[in-house]
């Protein structure tokens, strides 16, 4: 089911939470849980019922696991293995069993094929949820919740298909017999504008910018050649697309965890504002992020053995979160490429410290903080071209037009209204002509690039908008300075009822479309 | 500091919110952009609707709906924009220009399968256009099948489905900008006249490069196509089939005693070196046989003589008129509106060649036009690509341009 559609806002909510609330006065904790599950399943199952036994079995596999792991003293390590290598063939078979085939079909040029496998739906998110689980376990957590907690904590609806990633210790106390079934204005006051605020984004931004990245990927997957401003626009539009999609739905999982009065983990927290790639990733996907520097990156190594060691340990770890997004090798090459980033990034931090010039954030200028975050952009920007092109060969097509190597082609119209600033484009090169207009290209799309680049650098994100008001588990832990209308902060009050009741119309009204959330294969 | 009152912010959220909706959703239906909830026309603030043309599967069935015409002219954006219903050889009034830009054969099944349902038709004239024989499989549009008067089958919809289209589009964001577009652009004449036809604004052709400029244009949309796999008639996978639903058309014509006539559109012979370059015309000449065998054998099953096929996209002045060359942004073409698009003015010469109607202020040469039977198809193609073959040496300069722009 899609938190964007009438089938889920008018239905399928409202039912769950007043069943909530109606087996919550009778007091019994248990059968609670089982509505919650219950709910979950038929949200899980709404598409196709197929997968159900599959999301099933690997709870209750995992769930032994635990259990053996909670009750033996030997051999401990034996049985994690086991369990964290059950969910990963489990996932490696749905997901990555095709990608294999054909790329060492490619490698070796045989012919060896399976069946079309389709992938289920949320299985990378529930084997992380999951490989957390056995993993806090080993490492000591106590686990002290029956079967039915551990069925809420993997199937919870809110982050079940695109996450945020739960962690045992941040969910358990909140349910576990701990389940609030009161109706709460504090808390579904600001849950409810958490979900306005994320719906809006994504009806109403995500869904209209994606009309200027798609032409343009298309376009490159064809093979013929984008020019410059073409391409910028379209890598533009999708990095701003994608952040408001995601986000987006990390903001609704928040705001529904709320409405339950159940707090999710942060995942979004501006990231395009990030100063370092070190920063983006602990403000992009954050669970993400914490997932690969608890669970792979520091049991590498980390940063323990010395400066080459870290590198490596970097590459892995990114590449492998690369490769969790898709089975494809443009989604290794952009873990790769973050990896080299991180590895970059923390070698010149090392550099800085060396020769002393090191300096906190507070010291440094205003436009040496905006060109640190202008680069990080970019940087960004340029590998998300290959987390969205089809084939590695379009997403070189992509980055030969973003250097000019497709020439530089402005749409006819434009010239008659650029004046003098027209022609001394043209004398530099640039044409005006039917290519400048191709794949979309237009006044249109640079006003909806400009505007997006507006919000995401100049505007408070949600959560920032929010933070006064903690509608997740944590607020973000490292200081951040906001500048000018970032600072704008939501209060429940006459002007906040208003902007978000606006704000939630309008969402609704732009519900009548309805398309997939981008991570929803996943 | 006071405590937030979080009852009082949900209650004001949920009124605001409450409020706007029933606002925004009655300032839809009091513009009515799309044409299809009937409210009144008001002299510069809503009586004329540039949204239409854009949304012709919608605003077409309603106003067929409305309209109930006797008369209809079926195809695509070719016939909405050049094919009269004011041309005085129609026998039965009113006359609705029911042509759909991008329409595939399909669709223009089932727009005629929902006129004659409105009012039974008496006469239909069928713009065949080689692009709406599609081969690839389309899963027809929910949203079509829902706003018809009856279903593929022929069993009529319920009203309901309407029903829920209207208060669909009243509450939604799409629908609030083309409000807001209506009202502010009620100057302008883009739209579609009363009967249906597109009556565009003369264009800014110095601002597009002239027509050649347009033409350019034009023919560069072709590059994002797949040519052959779209038009590949040895492997349909459409289901139905373009030519079951040719059949079908005829087929009704035949039951519900309709005078049918059907011409396939001419298209300027750049287009037809467009169509060569892409390796397509042998099919689209392989369609063209179809299209008679098919006609002769219905005909054959009802016992009744084929219903006129014309073929006009022979080469001859008006198919081969001269592009203005470059750098001339202000000539307007006599013929064409751009490759595809016939003017009014050849579209009724066809209907004068169609209806047998002369009107002695219109010269028709003889040769304009000719009927499709099995007996000279083949002799008809030959000539056709003979022409092909001739504006081809006399005049490189077009057909070079145009392979240029093929990827």
């Amino acid at each position: 089911m899609l938190f964007n559609s009438y089938i889920f806002l008018f239905a399928f909510l409202p039912i769950t939470l007043l069943g909530y609330y109606f087996i919550g006065k009778s007091g019994r904790p248990r059968l609670l849980a089982v509505w919650l599950i219950l709910a979950s399943l038929v949200f899980y199952a709404w598409a196709g019922p197929y997968y159900l036994l599959l999301v099933s079995g690997s709870i209750v596999v995992n769930y032994a696991f635990g259990m053996l792991l909670t009750r033996r003293a030997d051999h401990r390590t034996l049985i994690l293995s086991f369990g964290v290598a059950a969910n990963i063939l489990l996932l490696g078979y749905f997901k990555y069993a095709n990608f294999f085939l054909d790329t060492v079909n490619t490698v070796f040029r045989s012919n060896v094929h399976l069946a079309v496998i389709v992938l289920p739906v949320a299985i990378s998110f529930f084997t992380l949820t999951q490989i957390t689980y056995l993993v806090d376990i080993f490492r000591g957590q106590r686990q002290e919740h029956g079967f039915l907690d551990y069925c809420l904590f993997v199937t919870f609806f809110p982050k079940l298909l695109a996450g945020p990633i739960v962690r045992m210790k941040e969910i358990m106390p909140q349910i576990g017999g701990r389940l609030k079934p009161l109706f709460s204005s504090q808390n579904f006051g600001i849950g409810l504008t958490v979900i306005a605020l994320g719906l809006f984004k994504k009806v109403i931004l995500a869904d209209h910018i994606a009309a200027y990245a798609n032409p343009v990927f298309a376009a490159a997957a064809q093979g013929s050649g984008v020019s410059f401003f073409n391409a910028w626009s379209g890598a533009l539009a999708y990095t701003a697309q994608l952040y408001f999609d995601f986000s987006a739905y990390s903001d609704i999982a928040i705001g529904l965890g709320l409405i339950f009065n159940i707090k999710l983990p942060l995942n979004f927290y501006s990231p395009y504002k990030s100063k370092s790639i070190i920063e983006f990733w602990r403000r992009w996907h954050m669970t993400l992020g914490s997932f690969i520097r608890d669970y792979i990156y520091i049991p590498l190594g980390g940063n323990r053995h010395g400066f080459l060691r870290q590198a490596i340990y970097l590459l892995i770890a990114l590449t492998v979160a690369g490769l969790w997004h898709g089975a494809g090798w443009t989604f290794v090459i952009w873990g790769a490429m973050h990896g080299a980033y991180l590895v970059i990034n923390h070698a010149w931090r090392h550099l800085k410290n060396a020769l002393g010039w090191a300096q906190s954030e507070e010291k440094g200028t205003w436009w040496g903080g905006a060109f640190s975050t202008f680069i990080t952009f970019l940087a960004v920007t340029i590998a998300w071209v290959f987390f969205r092109a089809d084939s590695l060969h379009s997403a070189v097509v992509m980055l030969k037009g973003m250097v000019g190597a497709y020439g530089f082609h402005l749409p006819m119209p434009f010239y008659a209204s650029m004046g003098p600033v027209g022609h001394l484009l043209q004398q530099m090169g640039v044409r005006f002509d039917i290519l400048g207009g191709l794949a979309g290209f237009s006044r249109l799309a640079i006003a909806w690039v400009a505007v997006s680049l507006f919000i995401v650098w100049w505007l408070p994100g949600v959560q920032e908008f929010m933070s006064g008001y903690k509608p997740a588990l944590e607020s973000y832990r490292w200081e951040v300075k906001e500048r000018g209308l970032a600072r704008l902060k939501w209060r429940p009050n006459w002007g906040g009822a208003l902007f978000v009741g606006v704000i939630a119309a309008i969402a609704v009204l732009g519900l009548n479309q309805v398309t997939n959330f981008i991570y929803f294969k996943f | 500091m006071k405590q937030p009152n979080f009852k009082k912010y949900l209650i004001i959220f949920a009124t605001v919110f409450a409020a706007l909706l029933v606002l925004m959703a009655g300032f839809n239906w009091l513009v009515d952009p799309y044409g299809i909830y009937g409210s009144p026309k008001i002299n510069g603030f809503n009586a004329l609707k540039p949204e239409e043309p854009t949304h012709a599967r919608m605003s077409k069935a309603y106003l067929v709906r409305q309209i109930k015409p006797q008369a209809i002219v079926l195809g695509t954006s070719a016939v909405e924009w050049g094919i009269d219903p004011d041309h005085p050889g129609w026998a039965y009034q009113p006359v609705f220009n029911l042509g759909i830009p991008g329409a595939d054969i399909y669709e223009i099944l089932r727009y005629m399968q929902h006129a004659n349902q409105v009012q039974p038709l008496k006469q239909v004239v069928l713009g065949l256009d080689f692009e709406a024989f599609i081969t690839t499989s389309e899963a027809a549009d929910p949203a079509t099948e829902n706003r018809l008067a009856v279903n593929y089958d022929g069993k009529v919809n319920s009203s309901l489905k309407t029903l829920g289209e209207k208060i669909a589009t009243l509450f939604s964001v799409s629908t609030l900008g083309g409000s807001l577009n209506t009202v502010r652009q009620q100057k302008n004449n883009l739209v579609y006249k009363a009967d249906g036809m597109y009556a565009p604004l003369p264009r800014n052709i110095a601002a597009l490069d002239g027509y050649r400029g347009i033409f350019k244009i034009e023919e560069s949309s072709y590059t994002e196509i797949p040519w052959r796999q779209n038009f590949d008639f040895q492997h349909i996978t459409a289901d139905p089939s373009p030519f079951t639903c040719f059949r079908q058309i005829l087929q009704l014509a035949y039951q519900d005693n309709i005078d049918l006539r059907m011409f396939i559109a001419p298209s300027h012979a750049r287009l037809w070196e467009l169509v060569n370059d892409y390796g397509i015309w042998p099919n689209v000449e392989q369609w063209k046989r179809e299209l008679v065998s098919i006609n002769e054998e219905e005909a054959a099953k009802y016992g009744k003589t084929p219903f006129p096929l014309w073929d006009f996209t022979g080469y001859n002045q008006y198919t081969m008129e001269a592009v203005p060359p470059v750098g001339d942004t202000t000539t307007v073409m006599r013929w064409w509106n751009d490759d595809r698009h016939f003017s009014v003015e050849l579209g009724d010469m066809m209907l004068d060649r169609i209806f047998g109607f002369s009107d002695p202020a219109r010269a028709v040469p003889d040769d304009f036009g000719v009927l499709l039977n099995s007996g000279d198809i083949e002799s008809v193609l030959r000539q056709i690509d003979l022409g092909r073959q001739d504006y081809e040496k006399t005049h490189p300069e077009d057909v070079a341009e145009v392979q240029s722009l093929i990827p």
